[in-house]
């Protein structure tokens, strides 16, 4: 997994993981209506790494918790290997902005939690949380409690929760939007070891941003989205090999890109 | 590394952020771009700054960050020899230093001797937040465990863990093999 780049004309080549047809959202308040998302269509390809990009409040979480089956959407139809997503998926992880740890148990605990949720006995569930927390770097931290990690730690706990179930679908909701920069950046690149390791058996990640910057240097494309009612303005492929280097001349070509359809 | 001491003002993550803003961006900026690139607060690149280059993993000078062989190791190997290394560079750099002496010679220590030669050694503004750093770079490390409940901390020693005073008498090299 973890696969570097493709061209473009490649892609179609490559099995679809998930697939997002005509999708559409939208919330009635009262006597109104409120279109969030509109006939929004990309396919995912196994072994990718992309982004949704968009400006704030454009709908892109909405997307992203569509497709987790959190929500359904008003029309339109997504397919996860083939089949139709209805409702929440064992095979889909999702990581939210704040981590949402329970605060009266350990990160053990935490990770643990949602294995024994899903019938895992306590033993089995407590080997595969330290196994995992020992992924993300957390070796040690096992019988810490939230208010003794630091904000990334929590979210490394979170990755962790999130990874401990298998997921073949890993859905990053602005992961690091709420870490203090430079954290976010060592989180960026732990996210990217795991997938280059092909660790957990991921077989594709989506990422929700609003970071241009993040978004070139993490995926493999990104699907820039416009504000709302939200459409597909564009779909990149980022040609770069990694570990990208921010002060390349393509990688700086690929921002001014971005930018111009996002602006 | 002689003399050499965190401010145990900025967090692991910190510290390896910045090297890997630095890595993805050849190895070689000055401050104000990774200023730019990560819109880090500057009072805190500061104190990150400090810590990486007592760490040996960079090299500031005339606000210019360059990253030395360690620190590019960092940014490129796997989370396992990451911390290897930064255990090696650590355990010659204070606090550290003399609280691993410490735990030579006692086999436990608790967070009141800890938080005085924090005092001593990086004079902190906020002892919690050092605390809180010093224990999660130790943990982070493998250099020792803590007791949360009892606010204890003891070395590892490979293989298990050196619980109780008895087993003093390890070596202080053993407990970073």
């Amino acid at each position: 997994m973890g696969t570097e780049w493709w061209d473009v004309e490649e892609l179609d080549e490559l099995p679809v993981l998930l697939e997002l047809i005509k999708v559409k959202k939208t919330y009635v308040i009262g006597k109104r209506k409120l279109e969030v998302i509109r006939d929004v269509s990309f396919k995912m390809y196994d072994g990718e790494f992309i982004a949704i990009l968009g400006p704030s409040g454009c709908g892109k979480s909405t997307l992203l918790r569509i497709i987790a089956g959190l929500e359904k959407p008003t029309s339109g139809q997504i397919l996860f290997m083939n089949k139709p997503i209805e409702g929440i998926s064992p095979r889909i992880a999702m990581v939210f902005q704040s981590p949402a740890l329970l605060p009266w148990l350990t990160a053990l605990e935490n990770v643990s939690l949602v294995l024994e949720a899903r019938g895992m006995d306590k033993k089995t569930s407590m080997e595969i949380a330290r196994r995992y927390l020992s992924l993300v770097g957390l070796a040690g931290f096992e019988n810490s409690y939230p208010r003794e990690l630091s904000g990334g730690m929590k979210q490394r706990v979170s990755i962790a929760r999130a990874l401990a179930v298998s997921p073949q679908l890993l859905l990053l909701d602005e992961a690091f939007s709420q870490l203090d920069p430079l954290t976010a950046e060592s989180l960026r690149s732990e996210i990217l070891d795991l997938w280059r390791m092909g660790v957990a058996g991921i077989r594709g990640i989506i990422l929700v941003t609003h970071a241009v910057d993040e978004a070139v240097f993490m995926t493999d494309r990104i699907i820039v989205l416009s504000s709302r009612p939200t459409t597909v303005v564009k779909e990149v492929v980022i040609d770069l090999p990694r570990p990208r280097n921010r002060r390349s001349k393509r990688f700086l070509e690929i921002l001014d890109e971005v930018y111009e359809y996002i602006s | 590394m002689t003399g050499r001491k965190l401010t145990l003002r900025s967090s692991i993550s910190q510290v390896l952020g910045l090297i890997e803003v630095a890595y993805s961006s050849g190895g070689m900026l000055d401050a104000s771009e990774v200023n730019n690139v990560t819109d880090v607060d500057l009072d805190i690149l500061s104190h990150v700054i400090d810590d990486a280059e007592a760490l040996g993993l960079l090299e500031f000078k005339e606000g210019n960050i360059s990253l030395t062989s360690i620190g590019e190791k960092i940014a490129m190997e796997n989370p396992k020899v990451v911390k290897k290394i930064l255990r090696k560079q650590l355990v010659s750099v204070e606090p550290f230093k003399t609280v691993l002496k410490m735990l030579e010679e006692k086999g436990e220590i608790d967070r009141e001797e800890v938080v005085d030669i924090i005092v001593k050694k990086s004079n902190p503004d906020d002892l919690d937040e050092a605390f809180m750093n010093f224990i999660q770079w130790g943990l982070y490390t493998n250099i020792f465990t803590y007791d949360h409940d009892d606010e204890i901390i003891k070395p590892i020693e490979t293989g298990g863990r050196l619980s109780s005073y008895r087993k003093r008498k390890h070596k202080l090299t053993s407990f970073f093999i």
